[in-house]
């Protein structure tokens, strides 16, 4: 038999469109999962099967090896280095110091500070916990009890871009996999129409660029898909993702050709997975344009909500993340600007105050908004910078700040990032810095830490998430990191 | 929690079972299981590692106390005490516990064991879960890896398969004999017959020329050209088809990409802070792979010009310069050298021979028998090898205008910013010899905060004159070079400046008196200090600066103690004496940007201008070898023994000697592109076969060492690298030999009992289809389209503005675009032998949306042959004949008119264009039977 003769069967040829559809939409799942056979620990670059299982569906939704409490996870990434003494780590004894030498010597940081600079931000009591944060938060500050605000983080240097990649990477130099592209290799998407792991940043890239959310050695599918959210407009926020030559049901037309045409094809090859796979990505991709479209605009919210988040890019972004979230994405990262805009050397007072202001009803609407839809208990939301900074005032340095005496050096050696939703602890604070708010003293908690705690909240032992690649199993925490009960609730 | 707790339940059970194992056999441990081994390694070696090895491994020549814990058999026997470290199930008698759990007291006959030692006086107990995991891993019965690995198999791991060199295999008996055509189909035939399986029918024709096409041009055939060969009945037809395709320029494009992605390609340097991104020559490396793939260059030279190409003589012709890009366009990682080495002898091992020996960073390969300091017999290679400062020019450029005027504005761009730099330098030379600049160092010399190490950062200062830490410490070190009381010029600023500052005042004509009277002292210091006592200590220094500086400003000086003043300022010692190379230190922020700008505005100009002449980014040996350490635990600031040059110790005999040629760098690829080396053969016909195949014999292409796969064929891939070595390392030998094999000629059709019996094809009963990848995607819609640029070679090309083949492609490993990534493109971070074969909605969204598809849809109806077809079924049928060489069913011709008849249609894209769009997505385009 000639099999490139080209001919459709009676049954090819009365195939029902939205029963083909009923199938792929069914049927990929279980042909993929039955695919993945051995689970995670087989899957690596490098063997046969796990090939065939990531090309079949590579954001197949995958069960994490362990409960997990976390499903999605959202990070709010304050680009630049939040100072921790002038939001959630009140430090009283820096009024005592004002403007003289603090008891203790002044740790190395990127560049030379002074004396003791107290918060220009007063601190108050909120919620039942009575967890104090200071004034440049207020509306974040009254959903305290579901915050859990870990005041003792450390990292490496005072650097932004190895701090950065640490944040994001586990590791500040070597090209390795980002924390988002991780999760979604290791838990696949809950939307087929959307990417499963989504960076939002405003006005550009931040410094380290698309390295920030890299895939590094894991397949290209698993890095972050960028999006600029300083425009609105659909085809400049997803590339490709609208047809500027043909109306919709054209494009339909044309689909429902390309159907019969590779129905036919597929006929003659024994149903063979990866073709019937790419059928339905162009199935996929065309209800992508909808859906796609759909999640991006937030103009279908209600008036309340759009109220809710306030206006500006922040409360744009932040509300386009919940409506991803609720579709399904598992990973996104909302980066406050291009660049570095917390890096406050100089005029900390008016630049956080203006950050502040720009974020803190957004994101205190997207605490509150998850939680009414009942989302929160499920997702993780992740607030903080690279680092923190010093409690000391910057001297001047000629070339790199303006020398105005009133602002922060970076701090690796102690900063604060709160956690909410996802099964941690609320209205709890671990850990504390020293009484200068220098350095992590109380329990501290190493960058690998939490991403260990993290992984745990999303089901992962971090020590046995491994994926094989040039002769080794690599882990996000690479050969660091402790899980730190305490934050689990 | 469940799972946690699941978890330790099961730690606990592991335990118990050792536990049990021990108490009842304890003379001879049970082997350690799993779960233990996988205990240590994640909790135990780590530590190990971290806190032990600087002292207690064979990284150090003087082992501490004579104890190593990178052993098992040294922990059970104990270092100087003559005590066990560990006794396996007993933490309690276990020295290491003793001395971890950091509780024991000096005693008369030992000082107290406490382990990691205190450092300054301070303690440095480990944590208590780390010590508990101790204690557990012991009660274990201590299960450590070296040890499982010899009683799992007692061979020497450099007996492992991949480690001993290929034999020829014999050739093996086979039932259907009239089946096999060479004996490749042996070899397979014998795995099929011994499972009761049977090969798949040959491909027909059209889909076996269509294959072969795409395999070694990575485009499609012409419908003319598969018709030729359907109508061509002679015996050779194939053969010849084959031949045709070695010899076109397109299959040194498609094969060159593979080994492009082996090399890790890029046209970038990834993040940099302010210099140029681009490199402006990578594209000569790509040329120079696809020039040599389409040469047939014998693959062991290859190699060599790859790794070291200008240690060779070149006769004249130095293009082969061009291949050390292989090494030298990775990732700059901000220009951490060791970084930029790591990333060399990561792509020169897994590259070239598949060994991961960049797990030997920091410690030992856990598997592979690769010990540290192998990895720094190899770095010291690359340490000793640094870029050529001025880059070779390949060839010789033409006498071409755009060349000319290239040079001289090149010429006129390098003087600018060297006359930037040397008239600024030259002016803070000025500054620093004048009087003011004098006394102010003096003066700062006098500030606690220098500190005699000096400072290692640039001068950050805005102003020219300000005081700099660099010149600060240069004066501070040139005054403790002068401060004897006896000075002959600056003893009198040392008996001032010993007057603490409150009394300055009340002993300043004291102190003027006695300085006076010194023998010694210069006569210009003398008068300068003799009539009127200095009201303060810098009234001392500008008394000072204004002597010095008088000399130095006068041109004849008659006496020795104006030249002996002047000294100060002008002697090679003098705190003012800063070199040229120095510049920067004095340099204001701004002019050190200025500078850096004019220099990236060089390089930019090298990146942009047409006239700008092609060179290679090679290296050179150093004039002299710079001794190697070891970097223990990976950190170059924690040097452990001195290692020489040298080849893989698994690899070698044990006579080898190190290197003794410069930096050993020739050596290298010797060993490396030698017929002795076991692995070098075979991971190159192992990938070849790998892309005609899409599955290799040994499905782990870069990592063939003892955690590999084991090929699934092992004699017929030592039959290959047997002949690839026998045939002069001819690379399209090995394609025509797999080729031409029934093997490869079969249908990629499979029946229902080979589905089940044997999913992945591992016994090679049929042929595997495969979809295109990203460029041959590409590649092929222009084709089909009749947009493709045919040109070869030069700089790279925005690839979606442009209609060049996808290999021309600039490559940014920074910024990836993101159509490359969702097309599977082969990261361009780290060598890459296979891609990933992933299917996504944004690989249907560039097709269906993206205006370079919808262009190739437009343009395929611009081609005449189609524009010229009024008669639609006519029209269809050469579309089909163009974009598959076939002419459609009947089904298929009637589906196409009826597309092309409807009453709607978009003004941007009218029906025959969105039918053409159809055609190009299908299943049928992209995939290759």
């Amino acid at each position: 038999m000639n099999p490139l003769e080209h001919k459709l069967s009676a049954e090819a040829a009365s195939f029902n469109r939205r029963q083909f559809l009923g199938k792929c939409g069914m049927g990929m799942g279980g042909l993929a999962l039955a695919q993945m056979m051995g689970g995670l620990g087989m899957l690596t670059a490098d063997t046969a099967s796990a090939q065939n299982a990531m090309s079949l569906n590579p954001l197949a939704v995958k069960p994490s090896p362990l409960p997990a409490s976390a499903k999605r996870v959202i990070h709010l990434f304050m680009n630049g280095g939040p100072s921790h003494v002038d939001t959630f780590d009140p430090k009283p004894l820096l009024e005592k110091y004002a403007g003289k030498t603090l008891p203790i010597a002044n740790l190395r940081t990127e560049r030379k500070t002074g004396a003791a600079m107290p918060s220009p931000f007063k601190f108050k009591k909120y919620g039942q916990s009575g967890i104090e944060v200071s004034d440049l938060f207020p509306n974040v500050a009254q959903c305290i009890d579901d915050i859990c605000v870990v005041r003792s983080m450390h990292a490496d240097v005072p650097n932004h871009e190895p701090s950065l990649l640490l944040m994001n990477c586990g590791e500040a130099r070597l090209v390795r996999p980002s924390f988002g592209s991780w999760v979604t290799y290791g838990l696949g998407s809950e939307n087929q129409n959307l990417p499963g792991f989504i960076t939002m940043c405003p006005g550009g890239y931040p410094i380290q660029e698309s390295q920030n959310w890299q895939s590094g050695f894991l397949p290209g599918v698993y890095q972050g898909t960028y999006i600029d959210t300083q425009y609105t407009q659909i085809d400049k926020l997803v590339s490709y993702i609208r047809n500027d030559y043909e109306s919709l049901s054209e494009q339909r037309r044309q689909l429902d050709l390309l159907l019969e045409l590779n129905q036919s094809h597929l006929k003659q090859r024994r149903q063979d997975p990866q073709l019937e796979a790419r059928i339905q990505s162009f199935e996929l991709a065309y209800r992508m344009q909808m859906d796609a479209a759909d999640a991006f605009d937030v103009n279908r919210e209600p008036k309340h909500i759009l109220d809710m988040y306030g206006p500006g890019t922040q409360a744009r972004q932040l509300l386009i993340a919940r409506r991803l979230l609720e579709r399904g994405v598992r990973f996104i990262q909302v980066w406050h600007g291009q660049g570095q805009p917390w890096d406050s050397h100089d005029d900390l007072k008016d630049n956080h105050t203006k950050l502040a202001r720009q974020c803190d009803q957004g994101i205190a609407a997207l605490l509150v908004d998850l939680k009414q839809r009942g989302m929160l208990d499920d997702t993780l939301v992740i607030w903080g910078g690279e680092f923190g900074r010093t409690p000391t005032v910057e001297l001047p340095t000629p070339g790199s700040n303006a020398g105005h005496l009133n602002g922060r050096d970076h701090n690796n050696h102690g900063f604060t990032m709160w956690l909410a939703g996802g099964g941690v602890k609320g209205g709890y604070v671990h850990g504390a810095t020293d009484e200068t708010g220098f350095k992590a003293a109380d329990k501290p908690v190493h960058v690998h830490d939490l991403h260990a705690t993290i992984l745990r909240l999303l089901g992962f032992d971090h020590e046995k998430f491994t994926y094989r690649y040039a002769g080794r199993d690599f882990r996000l925490t690479d050969v660091y990191g402790q899980v730190v009960p305490e934050i689990i609730a | 929690m469940s799972g946690m707790w699941k978890l330790s339940i099961s730690l606990a059970a592991t335990f118990l079972a050792c536990h049990l194992g021990r108490t009842a056999q304890a003379a001879d441990p049970a082997p350690p299981t799993k779960e233990g081994l996988d205990f240590f390694e994640a909790k135990i070696r780590p530590v190990l590692v971290q806190q032990c090895y600087e002292c207690h491994s064979e990284v150090k020549k003087k082992i501490k106390g004579k104890l190593r814990v990178d052993d098992l058999a040294s922990l059970l026997k104990g270092g100087e005490s003559g005590k066990p470290s560990i006794v396996p199930g007993d933490p309690d008698k276990s020295l290491l516990i003793t001395a971890i759990v950091y509780e024991d007291k000096d005693t008369d006959s030992h000082d107290a064991l406490l382990m990691p030692p205190p450092k300054n006086g301070k303690p440095r107990k480990l944590p208590a879960n780390v010590i508990n995991n101790f204690k557990q891993w012991i009660k274990m019965g201590a299960p450590y890896p070296r040890a499982a690995h010899a009683q799992a198999s007692p061979a020497d791991p450099k007996q492992h398969w991949a480690f001993v060199s290929p034999r020829e295999p014999a050739i093996p008996q086979v039932k259907q004999t009239s089946w096999a055509r060479n004996a490749i189909d042996r070899f397979v035939l014998a795995k099929l017959e011994a499972q009761n399986l049977h090969p798949s029918n040959p491909a027909d024709k059209r889909t076996l020329i269509r294959r072969a096409t795409f395999d070694l041009t990575g485009l499609p055939p012409t419908d003319a050209q598969v018709r030729a060969f359907e109508a061509d009945s002679s015996a050779d037809a194939y053969a010849n088809v084959i031949d045709r395709l070695l010899a076109s320029k397109h299959y040194g494009e498609r094969w060159g990409r593979y080994w492009l992605d082996v090399a890790r390609y890029s046209d970038t340097k990834g993040y940099v802070f302010e210099e140029e991104r681009r490199y402006p020559y990578s594209y000569t490396y790509r040329d120079w792979v696809i020039n040599a793939l389409n040469d047939d260059l014998p693959y062991d030279q290859f190699l060599i010009d790859q790794i070291a190409a200008d240690r060779l003589d070149l006769k004249g012709d130095n293009s082969a310069l061009a291949a050390e890009g292989f090494l030298t366009l990775g990732r700059r990682f901000l220009n951490n050298q060791s970084d930029i080495i790591d990333d060399r002898i990561d792509v020169l091992c897994r590259g070239t021979m598949a060994m991961t020996v960049g797990c030997a960073r920091c410690h030992d390969h856990k598997f592979d028998p690769i010990p540290q300091k192998d990895y720094y017999a190899l770095y010291a290679v690359f340490n000793n090898s640094p870029e050529s400062k001025d880059l070779p020019l390949i060839g010789k450029p033409g006498n071409t205008p755009g060349f000319k005027q290239f040079t001289e504005e090149l010429a006129r761009k390098e003087q600018g910013a060297t006359k930037y730099a040397r008239d600024r330098f030259a002016e803070h030379l000025a500054l620093l010899r004048t009087s003011a600049q004098i006394a102010g160092y003096m003066m700062s010399t006098r500030s606690a905060q220098v500190s005699d190490a000096g400072p290692v950062k640039p001068a950050r200062t805005a102003k020219a004159d300000a005081i700099t830490p660099f010149m600060t410490a240069r004066w501070k070190s040139y005054l403790n070079n002068h401060s004897s009381p006896t000075d002959s010029i600056f003893a009198a600023w040392n008996a001032y400046a010993a007057i603490p500052e409150s009394d300055f005042a009340a002993r300043s004509a004291d102190v003027t008196a006695n300085v006076v009277v010194g023998e010694n002292l210069n006569p210009l210091i003398h008068e300068a200090f003799e009539t009127t006592p200095p009201a303060s200590l810098r009234e001392v220094a500008e008394r000072y600066g204004k002597a010095i500086a008088a000399c130095d400003a006068s041109d004849d000086r008659e006496y020795p103690q104006e030249e002996e003043l002047r000294n100060v300022l002008r002697s090679p010692i003098s705190p003012t004496s800063v070199s040229f190379e120095e510049r920067t230190r004095v340099f204001t922020v701004q002019e050190g940007q200025r500078e850096r700008t004019l220099h990236r505005e060089i390089e930019a100009f090298k990146v942009t201008d047409p006239g700008a002449p092609p060179r290679a980014m090679a290296l050179q040996d150093s004039p002299s070898r710079a001794p190697q350490n070891i970097f223990l635990r990976g950190n170059p600031g924690n040097p452990g023994p001195l290692v020489k040059p040298a080849f893989l110790t698994a690899l070698s005999p044990s006579d080898e000697k190190p290197f003794a040629k410069g930096s050993g760098r020739l050596e290298l690829a010797e060993h490396i592109a030698s017929k002795e080396n076991p692995l070098t053969a075979r991971v190159m016909v192992n990938r070849i076969w790998m892309h005609h195949f899409g599955k290799g014999l040994v499905r782990t292409p870069s990592d063939f060492g003892l955690r590999s796969d084991p090929p699934t064929h092992p004699e017929l891939l030592d039959y290959l690298a047997m002949r690839f070595m026998e045939g002069n390392w001819s690379i399209k030998n090995i394609h025509r030999l797999i080729m031409l094999s029934a093997t490869y000629q079969q249908s990629s059709d499979t029946d229902e009992s080979v589905a089940r019996s044997d999913p992945d094809n591992m016994l090679i009963s049929h042929f595997n289809r495969q979809r295109l990848d990203w460029e041959a995607t590409r590649d092929a819609l222009l084709e089909v389209s009749g947009r493709l640029d045919p040109a070869m070679g030069g700089r790279s090309v925005e690839v979606l503005d442009s209609s060049r083949r996808t290999v021309y492609g600039f490559i940014d490993r920074q910024n990836l675009p993101g159509v490359f990534r969702a097309f599977d493109f082969a990261s361009p971070d780290a060598t890459s032998a296979q891609r990933f074969t992933t299917t996504v909605p944004q690989q249907a969204l560039f097709l269906m949306n993206s205006p370079f598809a919808v262009r190739e849809a437009k343009e395929l109806m611009k081609r005449p042959e189609i524009a010229q077809a009024v008669e639609p079924s006519e029209r269809i049928n050469r579309m089909y004949a163009l974009a598959y060489q076939r002419q459609p069913t009947a089904d298929e011709l009637a589906s196409g008119l009826k597309f092309v008849s409807s009453e709607t249609s978009s003004k941007r894209l009218n029906l025959w264009e969105q039918y053409a769009q159809v055609l190009l997505e299908s299943n049928e385009f992209v995939f290759v039977d």
